[in-house]
């Protein structure tokens, strides 16, 4: 029987053993996913007196796809947690969550994603965060996670429990250039980190990867801003750095704040479109790392308690 | 056949609340309990019975089932 999206369930758990699939303890409502089993089988094409395909050859496998969801601090976590971060948990409920990049090439954490699409159910295991994004577009906070995975499965059926949080809308904003001085001038915001994964395979008993692994590392953000005066644009021209801070709160139980430290505009553009349109300016970021080696710091603070 | 059950997540804090998909509401750390009709269209959604859905549910226990007849 055909089926539709609204019938989907997504659910994770944090893996016990890396690559180990776990049934969902956390339940996401999410925008969409692309969550696939990618195979790269050779066509197999020996001489043979025909110019026909004469078979595929089974190749290695591993799973990829994104994840769009409401960017809130109680599921957030569960994804900085199987990326290239350190996590660092501190309080007895709300929970303090600092999490800063860290220069492995294999995470030390993964996770299992469940997916239910009509009536079939793939659980996806050792799944790692290759790409993280997170926006805010017409007052909304929204993350996109881009996965990668080592093997796909069929499972049972799950039965979910959604969260009752918070989600972030306008009027809990506060976008700050430099940190500690607040602007009002900014409509669309966009911070990225792609830590580069790809998957490894191997000469095994098995078609699925053997473990992710984590290249070079690239951290940026992306503003639409009012066009006031040329400050900025002289930055950018004398290539100089200054700390960025996005944060989202509805109060100490439930907040994101992104910390840039060290960030260099990386593109300045202001232009005149048209008679009616206001004068914009387009700006990127590229961050770089501080003396502690940090070129982001994400701080959540949930009720959310990981252990 | 009436339900209750008990929410027992490590990860959230006692009190708060969860929805247990096309069940209802029920507080962590709390016992919660199920009218027929809302466990008939429970199952009826799902199209299994509450205790396969139930166990199938992480951090959620049935604590009783009950017929109302």
């Amino acid at each position: 029987m055909p089926s539709v999206g609204a019938a989907g369930i997504l659910g994770v758990a944090l893996e016990a053993v890396s690559g180990t699939y776990l049934a969902p303890t956390t339940f996401i409502p999410f925008d969409s996913e692309s969550m696939k089993w990618t195979q790269e089988n050779v066509e197999r094409r020996p001489i043979r007196n025909s110019p026909a395909l004469l078979g595929m050859i089974k190749g290695p496998g591993h799973v990829e796809g994104d994840i769009t969801f409401d960017c809130t601090p109680d599921l957030l976590i569960y994804f900085l947690y199987a990326a290239r971060m350190s996590v660092v948990k501190t309080g007895s409920g709300p929970y303090n969550y600092v999490c800063t990049p860290t220069a492995v090439a294999v995470p030390t954490k993964t996770m299992s994603v469940t997916i239910k699409r009509g009536s079939e159910v793939s659980g996806y295991a050792g799944c790692v965060v290759s790409k993280l994004n997170l926006k805010i577009e017409d007052g909304a906070f929204k993350a996109t996670v881009s996965l990668l995975g080592v093997s796909e499965a069929t499972q049972t059926n799950p039965t979910p429990t959604w969260p009752t949080s918070t989600v972030f809308g306008a009027g809990f904003y506060t976008w700050e250039i430099p940190t500690g001085t607040p602007v009002t001038d900014t409509d669309k915001w966009e911070f990225e980190v792609d830590d580069s994964a790809e998957a490894q395979n191997r000469i095994t008993n098995s078609i699925a990867a053997q473990f992710i692994a984590f290249k070079e590392n690239k951290c940026s953000s992306k503003v639409e801003r009012d066009f006031e005066t040329r400050a900025e644009f002289d930055q950018f021209k004398n290539v100089t750095s200054k700390s960025l801070t996005m944060t989202a709160s509805t109060g100490a139980n439930n907040s994101v704040a992104i910390l840039t430290p060290v960030s260099f505009i990386n593109s300045y553009e202001y232009n005149l479109g048209g008679q009616g349109d206001l004068l914009r300016a387009s700006v990127e970021y590229a961050h770089a790392v501080n003396a502690a080696g940090n070129n982001y710091t994400i701080t959540l603070n949930t009720t959310t308690n990981i252990t | 056949m009436a339900l209750t059950i008990k929410v027992d997540n490590p990860t959230l804090p006692k009190g708060e609340e969860v929805i247990i998909d096309s069940l209802g509401i029920a507080k962590n750390g709390e016992v919660t309990t199920f009218t027929d009709q809302e466990v008939a269209g429970f199952e009826s959604k799902h199209g299994a019975k509450a205790a396969e859905l139930i166990a199938n549910a992480a951090y959620v226990k049935i604590v009783k089932e009950q017929s109302n007849a």
